[in-house]
């Protein structure tokens, strides 16, 4: 039975978070009007809410010059997001399982192994000269799947402290003992248990890879066919820069600038990036949410 | 723990050194010289160049557009394949990438050794790609002697060509374009003049000469006559376009003034004609001629024109400049210039091309490279694509849309001026036939820069550079978008230079100079 | 012998955890002698290995200049700020999210995880929307109604450590409460149940229950995040404030300082040396720190 405290707390609740969703939101909101303004009352009217003159000339120009684009780049979206976080659930969860082990030897070491990596990389010459001459993987898919993105050491010790604060080793070494091998141990057990952890770096890896365009830019130079949509947006917003910044040595900048889509585009293909994470996202949160009812409660 | 984290660092720092010794091992016997195998990186990255006697050789091509590969892309890398097999015996790869890419594209593939046999240095940076050591000498055993003199005839004159030496060494060769830049340039909508009275004088140039009086004028009267508008919008490349001053090295720290009649290197922010600019600047603002959100907003001049928000702005006046603005702007611009025209020291070797340490055949490159500077049919390829799929001959003699496409819907298109020789190919239409030789012209009767072909080494003084440029760009847009008085912002700014490293960036680049000019 | 056996019924974990150490080592040890460029003279024709050593000369330009203490100020202030109130904020509203039930929870939580979706160049945008002088809401229409004069916002630095903190929350917030979502919904039920029988009320609970329990998740989050108190996120300090020269004393940090004075230069040595340097005071930072998280709360410690 709810106690009047609770319904307060309830109300206080909604009204905090309604007022938030409402700052989130309103921004977003504005982007979504800017990419269906007139670009000309824009750029004289500034951003507005209430644009003098609404226009789908954006969306056009992004549906009809770059025919089949648009929506190859999703296509690729999906596909890494997809690909990219189930690969990272199973490696990140194997080694997070390991380093969770109480009286593994070399625990330590390992650990450490793993952490240095958060702090260390060969910066960004040595690691492409690695994963083109070693791993080959410009110009492919795995450019885009594995540099940097496919297991953080983030989420591996994150994961492997939950398993040790919310797994009890006990529960694990009676099933050992039961004669169930150490990957069933894993899969029956651990694994349940620690599904709100196990959605949660789901999400992040997802958002991870759904807003990269890091990789794209650095490992796709000839296969543009293979940009993702944030790999799209990204080339607007790198060639302005580079314009801009330049524009002092290139005598031509201007009218590089002029070429390059116009503002309204921008935001369109910035609502383009967005659109499939809001029409995707309720059904995936509510099997997180499901995930995490199943596995947390153990009361 | 603390044991094991020492250890866990001498393995690394052990690890670290053996790679280091075997790498070092490795690349000693690779010579600077080595033309045709991969720079000695690291040992997987020695692969054996792909040998095919039989085939033709396949050399990569790498350049940029604003915006990258167009979509037929592939089908003109067939034509002109197939072109130039049967010429050279060479096939050709286009790597053509997006203006904000090439340079990070470049440096990655040119530091692992990836095969590039011919490059433009647009947006890459001629200078730090020499200084990096990722270009190759181009006379080395008689390169360019042997198959490169096509390309000194089609520059006409052989100084084009030294002006891209650094150091006395030949690394690139300049592109045939406009190589001038009129100075004092103006861009204002026809409809605007018209609107206040402005008539140009009769049987008026395609730019029209003005004193700096009269433009103050005409700015007074246009921004009374349109006072919702913006009148002028000052952008970062404005301050070389107003004035006579050129930067040396391509950087503001120690610049020449008065058209770089004399050698001398001169502290741009204590110079007056610098101080003059910012004053007639800070003045317009003072004015309102000045959007308060021009240091903020990064819209380009040409769109804001195009929209109906701006009426004029700075540019660099050339032949064909009218026609240029007027597309960009979509409506008809006036150009009026107040300066003279100028051959800035880095404008010839501003984007040359060049063959990179990384080509597998420096002999066909070289070929290549010099065919592209004699051959029309290849220089209209790289420009304009395939005749009559990307772009027909009218019966005038210029080239134009094929039927029914335009700029969007063309399948193919690169940058024209940044063809190796834009004046074999088609003059467009729109633009007066004869623009190659008021080009030409253009070129040869403007104000040339003493110091035309030098190069700085930026290395000597790379650390005040960095610091020296963090003041720059954090004082820039308020100094020379007139948002700050000069009379405080222009001192201050320069204090911070000097105690940042301002002076010895300026002796150094004087240094360098002198003895350029003694060679 | 007893050690042998152990490590024999060890040996299927082993083999669990190889191909997320296997990825580690490529991604990050293959990659790592490539750290030597930070003390070489990087010349394309001898490769990274047999360049020229320079000693510690790429490192001098991040502290031979007057913006040296500025920059490394703004660094670690953000920082610190950064993980007070990007913390703070992310347990609260985690804690109001699991008291909530029903429809509106989820959308609550769409709506606040979107602003993390959108790239850094259209935040931008967005802010100059509400900031500009011209155009912007906050000078046409907020500042007016409230009977305050406009303010030129892209020249006054005094406010941009707000208007960062405030955008750095505005991306960040639905993204960081997941974490502690999972920690809240991983906190056996019993407790509460217990607690509600003794009579707690709602707040105690919140107080006596749930934040000591995420101790050790906060503990272990903010000992990662002092790992990259050097580094900042270069599109937030970018971008946000437009490159404004004028903001540069409160918006300018060690990343963009970097990227601006190598823009022209290109040179990969300087760039690697930056890495380097930030790296290895993250590294000392963290064992410090860790080390500090051993002594009072031995469980909570990173490694």
């Amino acid at each position: 039975m709810a106690s009047r405290e609770d319904k307060i707390f309830g109300i206080l609740g909604h009204m905090v978070m309604i007022a938030l969703s409402v700052c989130a939101l309103v921004p977003i909101i504005l982007m979504l009007i800017s990419s269906f303004t007139d670009n000309g009352a824009l750029l004289r009217n500034g951003y507005s809410f209430f644009p003098e003159q609404w226009s789908l000339g954006a969306y056009e120009w992004v549906f009809q010059s770059n025919s089949g684009t648009v929506l190859r780049a999703y296509g690729v979206s999906f596909a890494l997001t997809a690909s990219g976080t189930a690969a990272s659930l199973v490696i990140t969860t194997l080694l997070a399982y390991g380093l969770a082990k109480k009286d593994l030897p070399f625990k330590g070491f390992i650990t450490f192994f793993v952490f240095f990596t958060m702090l260390f990389n060969g910066g960004l010459v040595p690691s492409y000269i690695n994963y083109t001459t070693v791993f080959h993987v410009k110009d492919t898919f795995f450019g885009l799947l594995v540099p940097g993105l496919l297991m953080s050491a983030f989420s591996a010790l994150l994961m492997k402290s939950y398993f040790v604060t919310s797994v009890p080793g006990e529960i694990l070494d009676a099933a050992f003992i039961d004669g169930a091998g150490e990957f069933t141990t894993m899969l029956r057990i651990a694994v349940p248990m620690a599904k709100p952890i196990i959605a949660t770096i789901g999400m992040f890896t997802g958002i991870a890879y759904w807003n990269d365009w890091n990789n794209g830019f650095i490992y796709l130079v000839k296969r543009t066919d293979l940009y993702s949509i944030q790999n799209l947006l990204n080339r607007l917003m790198t060639n302005i820069q580079a314009l801009v910044q330049n524009a002092s040595n290139v005598a031509n900048a201007a009218e590089g600038l002029a070429q390059i889509p116009t503002v309204t585009v921008r935001m369109a293909m910035a609502t383009l990036g967005v659109l499939p994470i809001v029409l995707v996202y309720p059904f995936i949160q509510s099997n997180f949410v499901k995930g995490i009812t199943l596995g947390g409660v153990k009361g | 723990m603390k044991k094991m984290c020492f250890r866990f660092i001498a393995l690394l720092a052990a690890l670290v050194f053996c790679a280091s010794c075997s790498g070092k091992a490795a690349s000693t016997p690779a010579p600077a010289s080595s033309g045709d195998a991969a720079p000695a990186q690291n040992a997987p990255a020695q692969e054996a160049p792909p040998a095919a006697p039989a085939a033709a050789t396949k050399l990569v091509m790498a350049f940029p557009t604003w915006t990258g590969a167009p979509p037929d892309t592939a089908t003109v890398q067939k034509a002109m394949s197939d072109y130039l097999k049967e010429k050279l015996g060479v096939e050709i790869e286009l790597q053509i990438s997006d203006a904000g890419s090439f340079s990070q594209n470049m440096t990655l593939a040119l530091s692992s050794g990836e095969q590039i046999d011919i490059m433009s240095t647009l947006m890459a940076g001629y200078g730090n790609l020499v200084s990096q050591g990722y270009l190759l000498d181009l006379e080395e055993d008689g390169l360019f002697g042997s198959y490169g003199q096509g390309v000194i005839e089609a520059m006409g004159d052989p100084g084009f060509v030294d002006a891209c030496r650094v150091n006395g060494i030949l690394y690139g060769l300049p592109n045939n374009r406009d190589l001038a830049q009129g100075r004092g340039c103006v861009s204002i909508g026809t409809e605007y003049l018209d609107a206040i009275g402005y008539k140009a004088p009769d049987n008026a140039p395609e730019i029209i000469p003005i004193t700096q009086a009269e433009v103050e004028e005409l700015w007074a009267k246009l921004h009374e006559a349109f006072p919702d508008k913006e009148t002028y919008r000052p952008v970062a490349g404005s301050i070389q376009q107003y004035t006579d001053i050129d930067f040396l090295g391509g950087s503001a720290f120690g610049v020449l003034l008065d058209y770089g009649k004399e050698l001398k290197v001169v502290n741009l922010f204590e110079s007056a004609p610098y101080r003059e600019y910012c004053d007639m600047i800070y003045g317009y603002n003072q004015k309102g001629y000045i959007s308060p959100d021009a240091a903020t907003d990064t819209t380009d001049v040409l769109s804001l024109t195009a929209a109906g928000v701006l009426v004029g702005y700075t540019t660099g006046g050339k032949p064909g400049s009218k026609q240029q603005e007027s597309n960009g702007a979509a409506r008809d611009m006036t150009i009026l210039q107040t300066k003279g025209d100028l051959v800035a020291s880095t404008s010839v070797a501003g984007m040359p091309w060049a063959i990179p340490i990384t080509t597998i055949d420096k002999v066909a490159a070289m070929k290549t490279l010099n065919e592209f500077y004699v051959d029309p049919e290849l220089a209209n390829m790289l420009a304009y694509g395939i005749k009559d799929v990307h772009y027909r001959v009218l019966d005038s003699g210029l080239a134009d849309y094929p039927e029914g496409k335009d700029a969007t819907s063309n399948g193919f298109g690169t940058l024209p001026w940044l063809v190796m020789n834009q004046f074999n190919c088609y003059v467009w239409n729109g633009a007066d036939p004869d623009l190659w030789n008021n080009m030409r012209k253009f070129n040869q009767e403007a104000n040339k820069s003493k110091a035309s072909g030098f190069a700085f080494d930026t290395a000597p003084v790379a650390t005040e550079l960095t610091a020296v440029q963090n003041v720059y760009t954090e004082y820039q847009a308020s100094v020379e978008y007139g948002f700050v008085d000069p009379a405080i912002g222009i001192p201050e700014m320069n204090k911070k230079m000097m105690d940042a490293g301002l002076q010895k960036i300026i002796d150094e680049k004087q240094r360098q100079l002198d003895i350029w000019a003694a060679n | 012998m007893r050690q042998k056996s152990k490590f024999l019924r060890f040996i299927p974990v082993y083999v669990m955890m190889l191909p997320g150490l296997a990825y580690l080592f490529i991604n990050n040890y293959m990659p790592l002698p490539g750290l030597v460029l930070a003390f070489k003279k990087y010349d394309a024709r001898k490769g990274i290995y047999g360049s020229d050593w320079l000693g510690f000369q790429n490192f001098l330009y991040l502290f031979k200049t007057s913006d040296a203490w500025v920059i490394t100020r703004n660094t670690i202030l953000y920082n610190l700020a950064f993980i007070v109130v990007n913390t703070v904020f992310a347990i609260a509203v985690a804690i109001i999210l699991c008291e909530l039930a029903g429809r509106a929870k989820k959308f609550y939580q769409s709506a606040i995880l979107l602003p993390n979706l959108i790239s850094s160049v259209i935040v931008g945008y967005l802010v100059f929307a509400f900031l500009s002088a011209k155009n912007g809401f906050v000078n046409n229409t907020i500042l007016p109604f409230f009977g305050k004069e406009a303010i030129a916002w892209y020249s006054e630095a005094k406010y941009w450590p707000f208007i960062l903190i405030i955008v750095s929350a505005w991306k960040s917030v639905g993204y960081n409460c997941i974490i502690y979502l999972a920690a809240i919904l991983g906190i056996d039920h019993g407790i509460y149940e217990s607690a509600r029988i003794d009579g707690a009320s709602k707040w105690q609970q919140i107080t006596q229950i749930t934040l000591p329990l995420l101790r050790p998740t906060v503990i272990m989050l903010t000992l990662m995040a002092v790992g990259r108190m050097f580094y900042s996120d270069f599109g937030l300090f970018y971008q946000t404030p437009m490159n404004q020269g004028a903001l540069y004393s409160t918006t300018n940090t060690i990343d963009t300082y970097v990227y601006r004075g190598l823009l022209q230069l290109g040179n990969i040595s300087m760039s690697a040396a930056a890495g380097f340097y930030q790296s290895i005071v993250g590294f000392i930072l963290v064992l410090g720190a860790n080390m500090l998280v051993r002594r009072i709360d031995k469980d909570s410690a990173l490694i």
